[in-house]
């Protein structure tokens, strides 16, 4: 004797306590099993059939036996069909609540997908869509090679041919650096901004109080005046008497003229803007500016391009020089180019979490589709006790709502997380931007993000209970048409997923392969346990090379000498700092003056004995500086690799050889002393140039220095102590920029790693949920199956072949993935190619190799429900058929 | 369904005609339907095994229809309402898993009531001419 099955009694229970009182429900239930066993007796066909007849009868009947009219009893009686949306919604919270472990899994996929997309695209949206916060930002462009004319008084300006062609309402030149602010005991280091009077005309934003610097302003001796941010302002006591007044700007005063308002914040993190002729260290006396500059009205970009590049082919032609295709002038949109870095890494992961938030869709849609082949009966009785068409597809899209909505909310905090880490996605800050912010827009994106995919997964079960049929026919099981259509439904979505995680991962595994590539590369330097520590020595007490050198002689000392220092080196930049070096030609001794052009410009930096060592920079010929290369020794430099093929491509031994730097001062003669490795001074992705080294004792460096501390103790605990050392040699001078050397190297491919991290999580989550969704459509498949199975078996059929017909099943849905898979991968990367510059495409190796790994993924969710099928037991499967 | 739900042979609906056309009022503005009637009957044939299942076992013999157990159950609760039956819970048989059921007895109205019908009954056939329960 068998007890009806246990979904039906199951289902029976639950009918009756939603109908019954308690007391009364167990009686009922009790007639139920009763029936069903006296049937079976008799050998009744239909047994199910019956027991579903008897349910609906009993609960459709008003005034029964027990339930009499509207006693206190009978509170709990709500009628089945629910009339309303929030009777809907009701229900849909009892569902999700009786099925703890499937609400978790479906909003737990959505949470994800919804985190990632809220968090990436609130992130596009606020750098790359929302316009910048100026006056008509659409016409602020930065030009790039613009030709500049340099004036002794003033530094570089733009050339006044520039100002003739009249595409410009106003344009400036800005280079940024770093200023001691303030008197000797308490100096502030801050951010300065070196920028010329057509600098604010093209930005056009008005000052808080007081005014900005105009032309007049930019005269010698007129010109020491800034104007702040609000933000510094504040920090100097929110003082309104302060417009007037002196600010010591590296021990020189400044009169302040205006006060900027607090959302403008141009070039990122500026607080103090200077005249580029009032002081030439903060740039450490090279000026490489950047040009801004408005669109003057009814001038377009194309227009303004071709006019410009007119001017500098004439410029050049004049000069009978050869206009190469980097010298050309380009302009590009201020906000293009401030998202330069950051664009093609948001677009790559935009694209990512939308095919991450399409498969948690299509996951979470089929989990909802398999529900509704189980709630069938449930759905059934729903049509037969009256339910329209309607109102059960819209009970199950209320479901589906409920199931997203619960995700969103979820989802607006991971959000909110990932937006945290976004901003490390690119070194520049963004001006005016705060990305990190949890606004409006953020959570209207996620409540979009949660109501779109609700629907969009809601659709296909809702559409499928709607299709029920209906009238008083209480079908138990599926029709085989019905059971066909839903796998192929459900197969072509895993097929979806498979594909899409093959192209996630291997765009992710093409990511990992650059930024191996790219970690590879040998930046020339490497010292683990060195960091480096930047000060500027103010003109105002070190214009003269003697005090420069004396200071470095009394810091070296004295930094010698703190405890656990096991040398100390200094130069005048270091790697990865962003001071400007000066590029200068350098020329073997003896060439004609006319030939000098052929030579290339090099990086100056200036190094002091010892650099090399610290540095971990590579000696390959000759010798590094020594204390006794001084002002009063025969002049030496070191060239790096680059640069010593360059000046002698023979490739003779370039030590002792003698070289001029061609230069406006009066041409010397140097000795090459040494040939050390290039050094990329700005990491593995950007092109490498000459360089060459002068010894810090000869040309001391003016502004920046930094020194390169050798010690196997920690910063934290070193940080005071050299701190203190310095203070001895000069109080007035901070300490800024301090970074261990291998931060330095690490942080060249931080963002890509941040990028490449988040790519890496996309793609796995994606996999797991291929494989969920694989394991899910052929668990059901099995299920289905269970009758075919056991005749198999009691045919004779191998537990092995029945593991391989379920798993093999399995394989070809992922297979089919895999390859449509295959080719949207190399689609798509060849895509992403074109607008992430530095990507590998992936080789087809690398494609192989993920497809292979995908396809031990989908085995292994095929071999779970293939064990099962094969642990049927004949009988029982032979017997649980209907 | 129903073709399925039916076993055995089936009779013509017109022999059941009589006990359609009798519909007597019985007691005090409360009527007994046939299919109240046929449950009362079935509750006092069945005495102290009075109950859901065992009223739809004997109706569907006796009747040789499928009668819903929810019918019944309406009835039951009809004729409990008009106070000719009574029900207590008791505890259930292994076959329905222990679980409690209610049995059904008659009342004095109830038994007032079949008498009455039964006598109603007997007149009419005697009326028609014909011994009570013959066929055609």
């Amino acid at each position: 004797m068998t007890l009806p099955p246990r979904w039906l009694s199951g289902l029976a229970r639950r009918v009756l306590r939603l109908r019954f009182p308690e007391a009364i429900a167990v009686e009922l239930e009790g007639d139920l099993v009763e029936l069903w066993m006296l049937r079976m007796d008799c050998g009744r066909p239909g047994l199910r059939r019956s027991l579903i007849r008897d349910l609906i009868g009993l609960v459709a009947r008003p005034g029964q036996a027990g339930a009499r009219s509207s006693g206190p009893e009978c509170r709990r009686y709500r009628p089945a069909i629910a009339s309303g949306w929030l009777q809907d919604a009701r229900q849909a919270v009892r569902v999700a609540s009786r099925q703890p472990l499937f609400t978790l899994l479906a909003v737990g996929t959505l949470a994800l997908g919804i985190s990632a997309t809220a968090g990436i695209f609130t992130a596009t949206n606020r750098l790359l869509l929302r316009p910048l916060p100026f006056p008509n930002p659409a016409s602020l462009v930065v030009v790039e090679n613009a030709p500049l004319s340099r004036s002794d008084t003033a530094g570089f300006r733009l050339s006044p041919g520039v100002d003739e062609l009249g595409i410009f309402a106003g344009a400036g030149l800005y280079a940024q650096g770093g200023v001691n602010l303030g008197s000797d005991d308490a100096p502030l280091r801050v951010l300065a901004t070196v920028a010329s009077p057509g600098f604010f005309d093209a930005m056009g934003v008005r000052p808080r109080t007081g005014r900005t610097y105009t032309r007049e302003d930019d005269a010698e001796g007129s010109n020491r005046v800034a104007v702040i941010s609000s933000g510094l302002w504040r920090q100097l006591g929110n003082d309104p008497t302060l417009v007037g007044r002196e600010l010591l700007v590296n021990l020189r005063g400044f009169r302040v003229v205006g006060v900027m308002p607090p959302d403008f914040d141009y070039p990122g993190g500026a607080d103090l803007w200077i005249l580029p002729g009032a002081d030439s260290q903060v740039t450490g006396g090279a000026f490489a500016p950047e040009v801004i500059a408005r669109l003057a009205p009814g001038v377009g970009f194309e227009q303004a391009t071709v006019a410009l590049d007119r001017l500098i082919t004439e410029r050049y032609q004049a000069r009978g020089a050869e206009l190469r295709d980097e010298d050309l002038v380009r302009l590009h949109p201020l906000q293009t180019y401030l998202t330069r870095e950051t664009r093609p890494l948001l677009l790559l992961l935009s694209a990512a979490v939308a095919l991450l938030l399409l498969v948690s869709c299509s996951n979470v849609a089929s989990l909802l589709l398999s529900r509704v082949t189980r709630r069938q009966p449930e759905l059934a009785l729903r049509r037969a006790l009256g339910g329209t068409r309607w109102q059960l597809g819209r009970l199950l899209l209320v479901e589906s709502l409920l199931l997203s909505l619960t995700a969103g909310v979820i989802g607006t905090f991971g959000a909110a997380g990932l937006l945290q880490v976004i901003p490390m996605l690119s070194e520049q800050p963004f001006p005016g931007v705060d990305l990190a912010a949890v606004d409006v827009g953020l959570l209207l994106t996620a409540l979009a993000a949660s109501l779109g995919t609700g629907l969009l997964f809601g659709v296909a079960p809702g559409l499928a209970a709607a299709l029920q049929p209906g009238g008083a026919t209480v079908r138990i099981g599926t029709t085989v048409a019905g059971s066909r259509l839903r796998s192929w439904f459900q197969s072509s979505l895993v097929v979806l997923q498979v594909s899409v995680a093959l192209v996630l991962l291997s765009v992710t595994a093409s990511t990992v392969a650059t930024i191996v590539r790219l970690a590879a590369v040998d930046l020339g330097f490497d010292n683990p346990s060195a960091l480096a520590v930047e000060v500027t020595l103010p003109l105002e007490r070190y214009g003269e090379p003697d005090a420069v050198i004396g200071f470095y002689r009394d810091a070296a000392a004295r930094l010698t000498a703190v405890p656990g220092v096991d040398r100390i080196a200094a130069a005048g930049v270091v790697p990865g700092f962003d001071s400007v070096g000066i590029g200068l030609r350098l020329v073997p001794a003896g060439t004609p003056a006319e030939e000098a052009d052929r030579f290339g410009y090099a990086l100056r930096l200036v190094a002091s004995p010892g650099y090399f060592e610290t540095m971990g920079i590579r000696v390959i010929r000759g010798r590094g500086f020594l204390p006794t290369d001084t002002r009063s020794s025969p002049r030496v430099v070191i060239v790096s690799e680059s640069e010593a093929l360059a000046l002698w491509p023979d490739g003779r031994n370039p030590v002792g050889e003698h070289v001029t730097i061609s230069s406006p001062v009066a041409a010397q003669l140097y000795e090459v002393v040494g040939v050390a490795a290039d050094v990329a001074l700005q990491g593995p992705r950007t092109e490498r140039r000459a360089q060459f080294y002068e010894p810090i004792l000869q040309s001391p460096p003016y502004g920046p220095m930094t020194f390169v501390v050798e010690s196997a103790l920690p910063p934290p605990r070193l940080m005071p102590a050299l701190a203190a050392a310095l203070a001895e040699v000069d109080p007035a001078l901070p300490m800024y920029n301090v970074q261990r050397i291998e931060d330095i190297a690490s942080g060249f491919l931080a963002a890509h790693r941040l990028a490449m991290t988040l790519m890496a999580a996309f793609a796995v989550v994606t996999l797991l949920l291929a494989a969920i969704g694989l394991y899910g459509v052929l668990a059901q498949l099995v299920s289905q199956r269970t009758r075919e199975i056991g005749i198999r078996m009691a045919l004779g059929a191998s537990e092995r072949r029945l593991l391989a017909g379920v798993v093999g099943q399995g394989l070809r849905i992922a297979l089919i993935g895999v390859v449509i898979g295959a080719g949207a991968a190399g689609l798509a990367t060849t895509l992403l190619a074109s607008f992430v510059p530095d990507l590998d495409a992936p080789t087809w190796q690398l494609i192989t190799m993920t497809a292979g790994a995908l396809l031990l993924v989908t085995t292994i969710a095929a071999w779970l429900p293939a064990r099962r099928a094969a642990a049927v037991d004949p009988l029982s499967a032979l017997r649980s058929a209907d | 369904m129903k073709e399925e739900a039916l076993g055995g042979p089936r009779i013509p609906v017109y022999c059941f005609l009589p006990l359609f056309v009798i519909q007597t009022r019985i007691m005090k503005g409360k009527h007994l339907g046939e299919f109240e009637e046929l449950v009362l009957l079935a509750v006092q044939g069945l005495d102290v095994c009075a109950y859901g299942v065992a009223v739809k076992v004997v109706l569907d013999r006796e009747t040789r229809r499928d009668i819903s157990l929810g019918a019944v159950y309406a009835a039951l609760g009809r004729l409990e309402n008009k106070g000719l039956v009574r029900s207590e819970t008791v505890s259930g048989s292994p076959i329905r898993g222990g679980r409690r059921r209610r049995a059904f007895s008659l009342t004095a109205a109830g038994h007032r009531a079949l008498a009455e019908i039964e006598r109603v009954r007997k007149r009419l056939w005697r009326l028609a001419g014909r011994p009570a329960g013959g066929r055609s």
